[in-house]
């Protein structure tokens, strides 16, 4: 599991067939048991509000913002001056593992549990705080604004990572870097943080991702609340099935792309031959999840006979716990021991021999989990996730159709998740 | 027809000489990482790895302690894997090495053409010319999936499996 094919040198071991088994056999079990027993009335837009822990002083909430944004800001700025000027290589430079390891794995899945970190640490909400005397007013809700820029940012992030040949190469990082400072920079001063909520990639997964997780903030209160209801406090909002698409398209063709079967297909294609090739891949493997997705959600649709024309991005909220379970699945080794590996780098993040953390010197230590452990947290991760997904679909679907009570009218659904709950076992066991 | 069959002679013959190359043994990372920059010439040349767009990482990485550096005898170590690069490509495709933990693993490459060997995660590292093989030998001490690859071409070659 080469993440991004240059950095992480452990790959998890495959999954057993047994595992495999149990794991599918369970996840089918529960999707009928929660469709046949399931509640009749929709529940978690009511115990989303959650309860709020503490009120936090505002003064308080922008010194803790102006500390952690500091903080984010260093992170992109390292990467990107590492990007640009430190040596082209994955131990020197330390722009790779601050793009695919913290920012892309670890971020996101720790929201997962300690709820959205980006909005903590992104430098661009600074920008946008700072810029808000200059901003008229505009009315706007997180409901108007379509996600499909950010999709599209994830998928050229995901091709990038899994396509290109040179994924952890610094001109590469250097432009992606530019790019999406760019972007976000300029968004933050023209629409503030609403605007980043829907159109910075990295803010739009975090923000979905967290959705999951029992802590929120809003309105400077800390809220906590029961796992997974915040999906429901999830707007439903144009583009929002083409961003966790995406992100499950990616995250499988990353899991198909450790197969031996995919290896030797691209066995001696090097360059753009190879990225040519992966390319195919991830186009073929995203079109093959949005397929999956759009057929099961348009057949519900049509037995319903619901002509709410955001129906599918209504329902792709059920599919965010799974993309959390494949999260987890694929990257909890990464962020562990490539985790490791930037504590490491931190000490002398330009190459210059320094030692700030006192960590130069040390070494991953690839034992610290076990084979064991990190099977038993992947086939957790996907059946929590199928679990979950089932369930928040089941809610959304009391919600939004209007026959609830047609048990027939929810069955793509459930048939939806089981064959995406088995395809990512699958990739599992032929890793 | 002709062509490819000279080309199975030329994989056998390579094979025969597995057994008379001079060893390139081992070359571990742990002195690099303890030692300036100057001395991780074992991950071979820098600015080589940078112009070939494929640079590698990992020399923090596991440590060499894994790692069997003890003078090679082919008389009592059994090299079970062995694989020929021929044009830039794996001769029979990429297998897959499976090795229980604790196990010696003995691994040999010929190549046609010089090049740098990497077992990524134990971070083994050694060089191959044409008619020179090289044999990574280590303990099997850490468990995963590890990639084994020409660093300079970013050819995978093998990808070890300890369990």
């Amino acid at each position: 599991m080469l993440l991004a094919h240059g950095i992480g040198a452990r790959g998890d071991l495959p999954l057993s067939v047994g595992t495999l088994a149990v794991v599918a056999g369970v996840a089918v079990f529960v999707s009928f048991a929660a469709l046949l027993t399931g509640w009749k009335e929709p529940r978690f837009a009511a115990i989303a509000e959650g309860r709020t822990v503490f009120a936090v002083n505002p003064g308080a909430v922008i010194f803790v913002t102006s500390i952690t944004r500091t903080l984010g800001a260093l992170a992109v700025g390292v990467s990107l001056w590492s990007a640009l000027f430190v040596e082209d290589s994955t131990v020197e430079n330390i722009a790779p593992r601050m793009v695919y390891v913290l920012f892309w794995i670890v971020i996101p899945l720790s929201s997962v549990v300690f709820g959205d970190l980006w909005r903590l640490f992104s430098p661009f909400e600074a920008i946008a705080s700072l810029t808000k005397k200059f901003r008229h007013a505009r009315p706007t809700s997180k409901q108007s604004g379509s996600l499909y820029g950010a999709a599209f940012f994830l998928l050229l992030f995901l091709w990038l990572e899994l396509s290109f040949h040179r994924p952890a190469g610094r001109t590469p990082l250097a432009i992606m870097l530019i790019v999406w400072v760019g972007w976000c920079s300029q968004g933050a001063v023209r629409g503030g943080t609403t605007w980043l909520g829907n159109n910075d990639p990295l803010a739009v997964l975090t923000r979905l991702m967290s959705s999951v997780s029992c802590f929120t903030v809003r309105a400077n209160q800390l809220i906590v609340r029961r796992p997974i209801v915040g999906l429901a406090d999830v707007p439903t909002q144009r583009g929002l099935a083409a961003v966790v698409l995406v992100v499950l398209g990616g995250t499988s063709f990353d899991g198909l792309s450790r197969t031996d079967w995919w290896t030797s297909l691209i066995s001696g294609k090097l360059e753009w031959a190879r990225t040519f090739v992966n390319t195919l891949g991830l186009l073929f493997v995203t079109a093959l999840i949005i397929s999956l997705f759009l057929g099961a959600v348009r057949m519900m649709q049509r037995k319903d006979e619901n002509e709410d024309p955001m129906f599918e991005d209504g329902f792709a909220v059920s599919l965010v716990p799974v993309l959390v379970g494949y999260g987890i699945a694929h990257y909890f080794s990464m962020a562990i021991f490539e985790g490791q590996f930037l504590l490491i780098q931190a000490s002398d993040p330009f190459g210059l021999g320094w030692d700030l953390f006192g960590t130069r010197t040390n070494y991953v230590n690839y034992r610290i989990v076990s084979s064991t452990t990190i099977a038993a947290v992947q086939a957790s991760g996907i059946i929590a996730g199928h679990v979950a997904g089932v369930v928040v679909g089941h809610d959304r679907a009391l919600e939004s159709l209007k026959k609830r009570e047609s048990l027939a009218a929810q069955l793509p659904l459930v048939a939806l998740l089981v064959a995406l709950t088995i395809i990512a076992l699958l990739l599992l066991v032929e890793a | 027809m002709n062509k490819r069959a000279t080309t199975q002679e030329d994989l056998k013959d390579e094979q025969m000489r597995f057994v008379a190359v001079k060893i390139i043994l081992v070359a571990t990372l742990l002195a690099a990482c303890s030692g300036s920059n100057a001395d991780s010439g074992a991950l071979g040349d820098k600015s080589e790895e940078s112009e070939s767009g494929h640079s590698h990482s990992h020399e923090h990485a596991a440590g060499a302690a894994h790692s069997l550096n003890i003078p090679f005898d082919s008389e009592l170590i059994d090299v079970k894997h062995s694989v020929q690069i021929i044009k830039g490509e794996v001769a029979g495709g990429v297998q897959r090495v499976r090795a229980e933990l604790g196990e010696v693993v003995a691994f040999a490459v010929a190549s046609d053409a010089a090049e740098i060997l990497h077992l990524h995660g134990y971070d083994l590292v050694a060089t191959i010319e044409p008619g020179i093989s090289a044999v990574l030998v280590f303990e099997a001490s850490i468990p995963g999936l590890f990639e084994i690859e020409l660093e300079n071409a970013g050819l995978l070659i093998s990808k070890v499996e300890i369990r």
